[in-house]
């Protein structure tokens, strides 16, 4: 296998990516006919799209400041690797599958008696499309196992159980945590497999969970995207290119942080069967413009100060609990990176959709606990069930090509 | 490209149509208000031209300058004093016979026999949540009656997971019957203490209207789900208890309801929900099944009358009103 050329990729690829626009185009133009005329500017959006890179090595790891791609999967390993040079062999080979992929590579050719070292599932040229492989360690991992219990970082414990939270095991915590990003489903789905692959003996799948982004439907371009109860989310993020809101918030001084992961089931028939103005004082904005309630648009303040009885914006509606936007509460913040799911129905025939809440800070016991903790009466939490996630440490990145996530643990 | 053409001419109606969507100021101010009653759905056919749906959304909100939630006058608090007056008196009756197979069941944890426990343990379960409308009415009482361990450090075997879920922990687990002895004393003293509560319980209207149909949406999330009721799996029982409860209440409510346009298709959909509930009961030998008993048709056609009548019960609350909804005061930076 070598790196991927662009120039090659644009040759090489043309007919593979012409699948993916023919099915694109068919959602714009309905009536587009098996032999569908020549859609070469749809072509070259795709491509253009698929030849997307993040950058893998630096001194902290992709996939936590990037605008997130439409796909996801997350995705917890334990180990079960027989001594600790064996797991941080296996951290290697994760690492370094992960970074190929995220750089794109042309397969070459092998003995045909032999299996693949690819599965194959993207054809003979894998395009970056804007992968990211994110790997974080629980708090479980850092015991005698691997001779890490002195080296657990600060700050990270297992996720605590928080008041309404009702999380079944096997879909919470685990050892190491891989967060897949990409553009395409089969990009995601591609990395996953060949990643489990190189990690095959060592780390054991324990739970895992596909997300997707609601496309931007504007109005405008920095409009928000919708969650699945409709509302707008994200509009009070911080703002992730100002490096030293960053580093207030998210990034340690090592350039590791921590990552909550946490799936919340939305119960969203019952949602539905709310009066709009019940669901907008729940979450203190309008659900059309995303403004805060009294206001007009998206990114104005909610101006608490001037509302201190909640005659606009109710004193438990949810923005105003988890983001109370006073000098004592901005060291609070963090950046939130969450995914829409969507699996299928439980035994009562209602819907599995949900949230996988993603959010990344310095230190969940200043950060994300308190903001959870205070949110544990809002009312919103008769609608919403959290089953599982859990916390962890997101390692310094790379460095350089030569780099692996964790090798500062195995020093 | 002849295909192409009206595409392109779609595009740039819906196009104008956002644009005319945004520059009347959709979603500020006061103005923001889709009423249930707007016949959005009614206009949009998929037939209709993007621009026609945009249009006939606009005039919507333009026209809808009302507040309300419902088109119906909003009712005086006082006329709900009778049905939740009445509403008590049921509650309370149902809380003393609760009393009762409280102390039954403690008797037949005492006894050390799982089959009599289990037994026991239904009958109870089933007619505390018989008590339905009063959930959430008392508090720490109620937690401690039948909280669930999910928030608990311990989980399950945290001390402070007590009521009917712990028994059932113990009833349908691996643990010795007679373990469960002292959490059911605990239960028959928390009975008790809330028999004692109901006659002073504060029920308000709006919570009231609430409850109507939020006993069921918790039948749908809690039981049929499985979710809380891991142990015994009894979802089934619990929801035809909830059933029973929302009668109750519905029942109580007719006075407000009467000449509204919830009441008869909501008496439908428990007509329907009892009929399905009957014919499951035929077909265990009269006894409602454990949800993993029910074939796939039984769980299908339960599912199905729960959700129908769900979407009706979601009309009662805004029906029973007490006020127009208050309009929200504009944000006024300057």
């Amino acid at each position: 296998m070598k790196p991927i050329d662009r120039r090659h990729f644009l040759a090489g690829s043309l007919l593979a990516v012409g699948g993916a626009a023919g099915a694109a185009g068919a959602i714009t133009g309905a009536d587009a006919g098996p032999t569908a005329p020549d859609d070469s500017a749809g072509v070259a959006a795709a491509r253009e799209g698929l030849l997307k890179a993040v950058a893998f090595d630096g001194p902290r790891q992709a996939g936590v400041t990037n605008p997130p791609p439409a796909q996801a999967t997350f995705v917890a390993f334990d180990a079960v690797s027989p001594n600790a040079s064996e797991l941080a062999s296996a951290l290697r080979s994760l690492t370094y599958k992960a970074r190929a992929l995220a750089h794109g590579e042309r397969l070459l050719p092998g003995l045909v008696d032999d299996p693949t070292p690819d599965s194959g599932t993207l054809g003979s040229v894998v395009a970056p499309d804007s992968l990211t492989v994110t790997i974080g360690f629980g708090a479980s991992l850092f015991d005698d196992r691997y001779g890490l219990a002195g080296k657990k970082p600060d700050g990270l414990t297992p996720m605590p159980a928080f008041a309404t939270d009702q999380l079944i095991p096997s879909q919470t915590h685990g050892d190491v945590l891989v967060q897949i990003c990409a553009g395409q489903r089969d990009t995601v789905v591609h990395t996953l497999r060949e990643l489990t692959r190189a990690v095959r003996g060592e780390l054991e799948l324990r739970w895992a969970i596909d997300g997707f982004q609601s496309a931007r439907r504007g109005p405008l371009p920095r409009s928000s995207t919708r969650n699945l109860f409709a509302f707008r989310d994200g509009t009070a993020n911080p703002e992730t290119k100002n490096a030293s809101i960053m580093n207030q918030l998210v990034w340690r001084p090592d350039g590791s942080t921590i990552q909550v992961v946490r799936i919340i089931r939305m119960h969203v028939e019952f949602w539905d069967r709310v009066g709009l103005r019940e669901q907008e004082n729940m979450i203190g904005r309008f659900r059309d413009s995303g403004a805060p309630l009294g206001g007009t648009h998206e990114y104005e303040d909610p101006r608490y100060d001037l509302d201190p009885k909640g005659d606009r914006i109710p004193l438990d509606a949810h923005i105003r609990l988890a983001n109370p936007r006073t000098r004592q509460t901005a060291s609070e913040r963090i950046l939130r990176r969450g995914y829409n799911y969507h699996r299928g129905f439980d035994s009562a025939g209602a819907l599995d959709q949900g949230l996988i809440f993603s959010a990344f800070n310095q230190d969940p016991a200043r950060q994300f606990a308190v903001i959870q903790n205070r949110l544990s009466d809002e009312p919103m939490v008769d609608y919403i069930t959290p089953v599982g996630g859990g916390y962890f440490w997101v390692a310094p990145g790379t460095g350089g090509i030569s780099g692996w996530a964790g090798q500062t643990l195995f020093a | 490209m002849s295909k192409a053409l009206p595409l392109a001419v779609a595009g740039v109606a819906l196009i104008a149509g956002f644009v005319l969507f945004t520059a009347l100021g959709v979603g500020g101010g006061s103005n923001h208000t889709v009423t249930r009653s707007t016949p959005i759905k009614a206009v949009l056919t998929k037939h209709e031209s993007a621009i026609a749906r945009y249009s006939a959304q606009v005039s919507i909100r333009e026209a809808g300058t009302s507040n309300r939630l419902s088109e119906d006058q909003p009712i005086a608090p006082r006329r709900f004093d009778g049905p939740i007056n009445a509403y008590r008196a049921y509650a309370a009756l149902q809380a003393r016979r609760l009393n009762g197979e409280a102390a039954r069941l403690r008797a037949a944890i005492a006894s050390g026999s799982r089959a009599r426990a289990q037994a026991a343990w239904r009958t109870a379960f089933a007619r505390y949540l018989r008590l339905g409308a009063v959930y959430g009415a008392f508090g720490d009482l109620d937690t401690a009656i039948d909280g669930q361990p999910g928030g608990l450090a311990g989980g399950a075997q945290d001390p402070r997971f007590t009521g009917l879920h712990r028994i059932e922990s113990v009833l349908w687990g691996d643990r010795p019957v007679r373990s469960a002895a002292p959490f059911a004393a605990r239960l028959a003293r928390d009975i008790r203490r809330l028999r004692t509560a109901i006659p002073d319980s504060e029920i308000e209207p709006l919570d009231y209207a609430t409850r109507a149909h939020e006993i069921l949406e918790d039948a749908q999330r809690d039981f049929l789900s499985g979710v809380d009721v891991p142990w015994s799996r009894e979802g089934v029982l619990a929801t035809a208890s909830g059933v029973i409860a929302t009668r109750e209440v519905i029942g109580t409510l007719r006075p407000l309801l009467g000449g509204r346009d919830a009441l008869q298709p909501v008496q439908l959909g428990l007509s329907r929900i009892s009929a399905t509930l009957r014919s499951i009961r035929r077909h265990h030998h009269g006894a409602l099944p454990a949800l993993g008993q029910l074939t796939v048709s039984e769980r299908e056609h339960l599912d199905g009358s729960l959700s129908w009548l769900l979407e009706r019960l979601q009309l009662v609350p805004g029906e029973l009103e007490t006020q127009d909804t208050p309009v929200i005061p504009r944000l006024r930076t300057r």
